[in-house]
């Protein structure tokens, strides 16, 4: 599902609380970007273990507002470095519990 | 030519090999010294993979007037193991040696050089040349496969120890040797220059040369490690006794200096320091029984030292990808973020792709290539029998060239990581330069996908410990008539975890229940060791071992059955010793334990070890059926107090000193076993009458 996008030159994210993937893009609640928390940011990485996210590419020029563009673009830029990087990393850690898990089961 | 005994030790070390020695000086005083108290007539000088001529014809000299021939000698890394190639001490042999030591020390970079045996053949062809591979259990060993390839044949085959050699003397192998491998070196101590497990005596015609050691070594009654040249004895206390290489039993009176001569034995064959000797000592057993609680916690710690493994590779995982820290910085991150867009101030450094650089912090396991080589090194390294297995369907030099090449694609592997790390190093420095030039806020950098890991990690650990639930049984061991069963469960309870770890009964240990098991470990990781577990305790927070005895009611022990059950505990695992000293059993023990249990596991240990036991119980004393006895007598003279030891097998009529005076056996085992003739036949008749 979208959790981040642009739209009429101003950027967003959606709360993973009120994530709903029955509902269109249009009827989710977009908050602005620059109010993401601690949480928030670490319930997304969460949910890259399991599931999809879909972001709106970043361009400079599509977000007016600065402090939006920065924030989008850091954000953006770590998850993007995430999701080309999850299924490798998850293979590594994986392999480290695997005896563990193995034995213990 | 009349044969004659000579005593001999042809596997000698004078100088270190840098790649399979630890370094040590050599010292010519101590080589005099070990070759006069050992009275050898033979030694031979044989140093890994080195020939030295120089030393050797000092060494040569000095044997010489000491009356001990000193043959040349190199031990070469052939095929995975080792072999001893000596040679007389002549012009043509010397040139055998220094070529084969040229060879070695040209190609030797490592620890993992081996000689081929096509190319020994090559360098010893028609030469006037012994050999005598590592063989019998002496490590590392030659297999039979590599042996049936060189060219000549071998002479003899070097045992680990005299059980060993009594076991190759009756097989169809090579003749037996058995020799020091002795370091001469500044500071070698009394026990270790009697090193009495380890030398040969040979029977032989003339003087010793490779011509006569091959005559004599082609007959294997022509060989002994002990001097009488009885069948499985050892020479022992500096050669004025000698030993089965099954059972001895230690018999006299009280005083009589039972337990000094075991302590003799046990410095000699290296004391504390030798893992393959187990010595029970007097009253030993009594003074565990006490601890026994401690003794039985003390042996799940270690069961759950190695079934914990798998858990403490995970902690120190979780220690390297650093959860705590990093999940800390996604607020300062954030904060810093949230600053820098507010302020609102961008720049062109600040605009600049490295400004907000974070470097790659994910941590990863070894390579692919790292597992893979480790492998193939362990095929390349195996021991015999296992190399021989092996050999039958990898070739040795094909495994060689594959492990090379491994190590190459590693090296490259290696290379690709340092230079990725310089990048990074560079472009945090410029990232660290831009934003001090910069006017606007930094941003304190994250790395998402190291954030990612750890998420992962935490995921991967809470799944961990819940998913063990229920307590498995890790250890069950039938120890004669008792039961010991250790079992690993799920998180202990707050009592046990205090009990286990000496925890104070007020502190809170709440957390450990909680529904997430990485915030448990980050708290414990983070507790003060003094005040709770060392570090290397932390898996017992998470894994609860537990190790309990029962007798065959399935009810706990009484203090009799403790003691067995601790004698039972350090006899069980004989199998891993080569000698087993015990001294006295029977203050702690009754007659029909040492009878129906001891005798019969001693006899068992004896198969693959050496047994002394000292007595003065009739069980163990005769009812054991020893291979040779060892009588004490303490005598009083006008020269003062005198030990003596008469020895004899157990299947002759007399026992002897080393000046040769006899006892006769019956005598000795009366009076000492049984006190006396007169007691024996009261003690007989009072049977006879209860029969009656």
């Amino acid at each position: 599902m979208k959790i981040m996008r642009i739209n009429d030159k101003r950027a967003f994210y959606i709360r993973p609380k009120d994530w709903n993937e029955t509902l269109s893009e249009d009827e989710q609640s977009f908050e602005p970007i620059t109010g993401i928390t601690k949480d928030d940011l670490l319930a997304i990485v969460d949910y890259l273990m399991t599931g999809q996210v879909e972001m709106d590419e970043y361009k400079e020029e599509l977000i007016a507002n600065p402090a939006e563009r920065i924030v989008y673009k850091q954000i953006y830029d770590g998850l993007m470095q995430t999701i080309a990087n999850k299924d490798e990393i998850m293979a590594d850690v994986d392999s480290h519990f695997a005896q563990a898990m193995n034995k213990y089961d | 030519m009349a044969n004659t005994i000579k005593k001999i030790d042809l596997h000698i070390h004078t100088l270190p090999n840098e790649y399979l020695d630890a370094d040590f000086e050599f010292d010519m005083a101590t080589m005099k010294d070990y070759v006069a108290k050992n009275s050898f007539d033979a030694v031979a000088i044989t140093n890994h993979n080195r020939f030295n001529k120089d030393q050797f014809l000092a060494i040569l000299t000095e044997c010489a007037s000491l009356g001990c021939a000193c043959l040349p000698g190199i031990e070469i890394s052939l095929e995975g193991g080792h072999i001893l190639v000596i040679g007389d001490a002549d012009d043509e042999s010397y040139a055998v040696l220094r070529s084969l030591s040229e060879k070695a020390e040209g190609e030797e970079h490592d620890d993992h050089y081996s000689m081929s045996a096509e190319t020994l053949n090559s360098l010893i062809a028609g030469k006037n040349i012994l050999l005598i591979p590592h063989y019998y259990g002496k490590t590392p060993s030659i297999p039979k496969s590599v042996v049936d390839r060189l060219s000549t044949g071998v002479h003899a085959g070097e045992a680990g120890n005299q059980k060993k050699f009594f076991l190759a003397k009756r097989s169809d192998g090579p003749t037996p040797v058995c020799f020091s491998d002795i370091r001469i070196k500044k500071g070698t101590t009394e026990p270790e220059l009697f090193n009495y497990d380890k030398l040969t005596y040979v029977r032989i015609a003339g003087d010793i040369t490779v011509s006569s050691l091959k005559t004599a070594l082609a007959d294997k009654t022509n060989v002994a490690v002990g001097k009488s040249f009885l069948d499985e004895t050892f020479d022992i206390l500096e050669g004025e006794a000698e030993a089965s290489g099954g059972i001895n039993v230690l018999i006299g009176e009280r005083s009589s200096g039972k337990t000094y001569t075991l302590g003799r034995i046990y410095d000699s064959l290296g004391g504390a320091d030798n893992p393959d000797v187990l010595y029970i000592r007097q009253f030993e057993i009594q003074r565990e029984v006490g601890d026994i609680r401690k003794k039985l916690q003390s042996f799940a710690t270690e069961m759950g030292k190695d079934y914990s493994a798998a858990f403490r590779d995970v902690l120190e995982y979780m220690d390297r990808v650093g959860i705590g820290e990093k999940e800390g910085r996604v607020s300062r991150f954030l904060e810093s973020l949230k600053k820098h867009a507010e302020s609102s101030k961008e720049d062109e450094y600040s605009k600049a792709a490295l400004y907000s650089f974070s470097p790659d912090e994910v941590i990863r396991g070894a390579s692919k290539t790292n597992g893979m080589r480790k492998h193939v090194e362990a095929l390349i390294d195996a021991e015999s029998p296992l190399s021989e297995v092996i050999s039958k369907y990898l070739d040795r030099e094909n495994l060689i060239l594959l492990f090379k090449e491994l190590l190459s694609i590693e090296k490259r592997e290696e290379m690709d990581e340092r230079i990725k790390s310089i990048a990074e190093r560079i472009a945090k420095a410029v990232s660290d330069c831009l934003t001090t030039k910069s006017v606007s806020v930094p941003i304190e950098g994250i790395n998402f996908p190291s954030l990612f890991q750890t998420r992962y990690v935490r995921k991967c650990f809470d799944k961990l410990v819940a998913g063990i639930k229920k307590k498995t049984i890790a250890d069950d061991d039938i120890f004669g008539r008792f039961r010991r069963v250790t079992t690993v469960g799920p998180i202990p309870t707050k009592r046990e975890i205090k009990t286990l770890l000496g925890i104070p009964q007020g502190t809170n240990v709440d957390y450990l229940y909680a529904e997430s098991k990485t915030d448990a470990y980050l708290r414990v990781s983070a507790e003060s060791p003094s005040q709770h577990a060392t570090g290397e305790l932390r898996w017992r927070y998470f894994l609860n071992v537990d190790c309990q005895v029962k007798n065959s009611h399935g009810a706990d022990l009484s203090g009799g059955q403790s003691a067995e059950y601790c004698l039972l505990d350090k006899l069980w695992n004989h199998r891993k010793y080569q000698y087993v000293l015990i001294d006295e059993l029977e203050p702690s023990f009754d007659n029909p334990f040492l009878n129906g249990q001891i005798v019969p596991l001693l006899h068992e240990i004896a198969e693959s070890a050496t047994v002394f036991v000292s007595t003065h119980n009739n069980n163990l004393g005769v009812s054991l059926r020893p291979d040779q006895y060892m009588f004490h007598r303490v005598e009083d003279t006008p020269i003062g107090t005198q030990y003596r030891v008469f020895y004899g097998p157990a299947s002759g009529k007399a026992l002897h000193d080393a000046s040769g005076e006899e006892l006769p056996l019956s005598e000795v085992l009366i009076t000492t076993m049984e006190a006396g003739e007169a007691a024996y036949n009261e003690r007989r008749n009072r049977y006879e009458n209860h029969e009656d």
